[in-house]
């Protein structure tokens, strides 16, 4: 298996907001996380992508252990909650300045994600200018255009429009082709139905439901 | 390129092409041209000039050495300049590791680069931007100066120049002074950023942004008032840095006290990057 978490467990200021997590993922598929706010959802794909340091268990990525073995998922595509950029930035230039970091892609590549989430990559207009829909689109963008192995994405369809939320499924599906393990959270269960493979159901810190296609 | 070099690229270019570095920058030039303007250009064209030009050599005249911005310690200009060095260090960058950890974005370059690599990133932009913003000034008030007042040599027994016989490093200001005043360009770069990486230390436990800017500055008052009454003025932060002492010091007291603020911000900040969490 590609990722593993075993018996991960996180209390922050004594409130324990994991509980005892274990799942084995595999790469070339889509999982589903849903849950109430505050069931998990967040804390579970901060603690894979190295975000969090687990209070007990582990995550292991690709046979090596995050936090021991290394700080970080080698390769991690990244949504979390509310896409973070620089403000007096394009939606080009913020994600040229994060590409720049690893080097592993070149401008042609922005352009190209840009476009496919529907964002246009000449736009002059700086990042604190744009709609929460467009803030939402970078954001997909900046985790799906170095083609990550590791793919986790947090309420991508937050703020989106039906035309934003169906450019979301296909790249979604693009990464699932490629051979990325895509995790998406999200409260609404029929996109989750309609995107994952498999479903887990988090509530209170703990898994406490797994569902494939024919089982949901 | 590893990915420790292209962070600190990233976070320099970040540094150095923001509007608040352009503004800090702008607002210290502001202060050494107004100063250039009331002071050196009058002395350049004075009397005393004039009569020197005319062949009379009367007095000593004024040199660039006693005349330009790091060469008095009495105009208001220089005070002024002094005073405000701390805040001017800080508004280029220093608050950058605040915003970065609030919005999330510290997160976003940290899942690529790394802890550490971001963190020494950081610390380089922001002490590189501190060190550069307040140099400049000083650097186009001595070549403006320059234009008007002779790079004349100084001269103890004139007693027009504002370093003393017993001040630290006397013999150099003498002796060879345009080494005396890179020196002082050199102090006063590390410890405009010393000043502002203080910024990046105490980010982690500041409520919000503009603490986080004023912090150093107001630090730098209290501790200025408090050295004062206790007979130390000489040691105050920014008043170590003048090149025209008012009082003073031990060029050892002050790199011990420089090197274990340096010391305790590296700790401060070296923890954070190992106990980092995006919570």
């Amino acid at each position: 298996m590609y990722l593993t978490i075993e018996n991960l467990s996180k209390t922050i200021k004594g409130a324990l907001v994991l509980q005892d997590i274990n799942l084995s993922l595999d790469r070339g598929k889509v999982y589903g996380l849903r849950g109430k706010n505050g069931s998990g959802k967040t804390m579970l794909m901060r603690a894979i992508a190295g975000l969090i340091r687990p209070t007990a268990g582990y995550v292991r990525v690709n046979g090596q252990v995050i936090g021991t073995d290394v700080s970080f998922p080698p390769s991690i595509g990244l949504l979390l909650e509310n896409p973070a950029f620089i403000g007096s930035y394009t939606g080009f230039k913020n994600l040229q300045v994060l590409a720049g970091i690893q080097a592993r892609i070149d401008d042609e590549k922005i352009r190209a994600t840009l476009e496919a989430v529907g964002l246009d990559p000449h736009d002059r207009r700086p990042y604190r200018k744009y709609s929460l829909g467009m803030k939402q689109r970078l954001g997909v963008a900046c985790a799906v255009m170095e083609d990550p192995d590791l793919v986790l994405l947090d309420e991508p369809t937050n703020a989106l429009d039906p035309a934003g939320v169906a450019q979301v499924r296909t790249l979604v599906s693009a990464c699932k082709q490629r051979g990325a393990l895509v995790l998406v959270a999200c409260h609404d269960a029929d996109e989750l139905d309609l995107l994952a493979d498999e479903v887990f159901t988090m509530a209170e810190g703990r898994i406490v439901n797994s569902a494939t296609g024919s089982t949901r | 390129m590893n990915t420790s070099l292209r962070m600190m690229k990233t976070e320099c270019r970040r540094a150095f092409g923001s509007r608040l570095f352009a503004a800090a920058l702008v607002a210290g030039l502001a202060l050494a041209l107004a100063h250039l303007v009331t002071i050196a250009v009058p002395y350049g064209t004075g009397d005393v000039w004039e009569v020197w030009r005319g062949g009379a050599k009367g007095a000593y005249p004024f040199s660039v050495y006693n005349t330009w911005m790091g060469g008095e310690n009495s105009s208001a200009f220089t005070t002024l300049y002094y005073f405000l060095l701390p805040l001017l260090a800080c508004v280029p960058f220093a608050d950058s590791g605040y915003t970065d950890l609030k919005s999330g974005y510290a997160a976003q370059m940290i899942s690529r680069a790394g802890r550490s690599a971001y963190c020494a990133a950081k610390v380089l932009a922001v002490a590189l931007s501190a060190g550069t913003v307040v140099l400049v000034p000083l650097v186009v008030n001595f070549l403006g100066t320059l234009l008007f007042v002779p790079l004349l040599p100084p001269e103890a027994a004139a007693g027009t120049f504002f370093v003393g016989p017993s001040a630290a490093f006397a013999d150099v200001f003498y002796g060879a002074p345009l080494v005396y005043c890179g020196l002082f360009a050199l102090l006063t770069f590390c410890v405009a950023g010393i000043i502002a990486c203080l910024c990046v230390a105490l980010a982690p436990v500041m409520p919000n942004r503009f603490l986080v800017l004023v912090t150093p500055f107001l630090l730098c008052t209290a501790a200025s008032f408090v050295l004062a009454g206790s007979g130390l003025a000489g040691y105050a932060p920014t008043e170590v840095l003048m090149p025209a002492p008012r009082f003073d010091v031990q060029p050892a007291v002050v790199a011990v006290a420089y090197g274990l603020i340096a010391g305790a911000e590296a700790v401060a900040i070296a923890r954070h990057a190992r106990t980092f969490e995006a919570l």
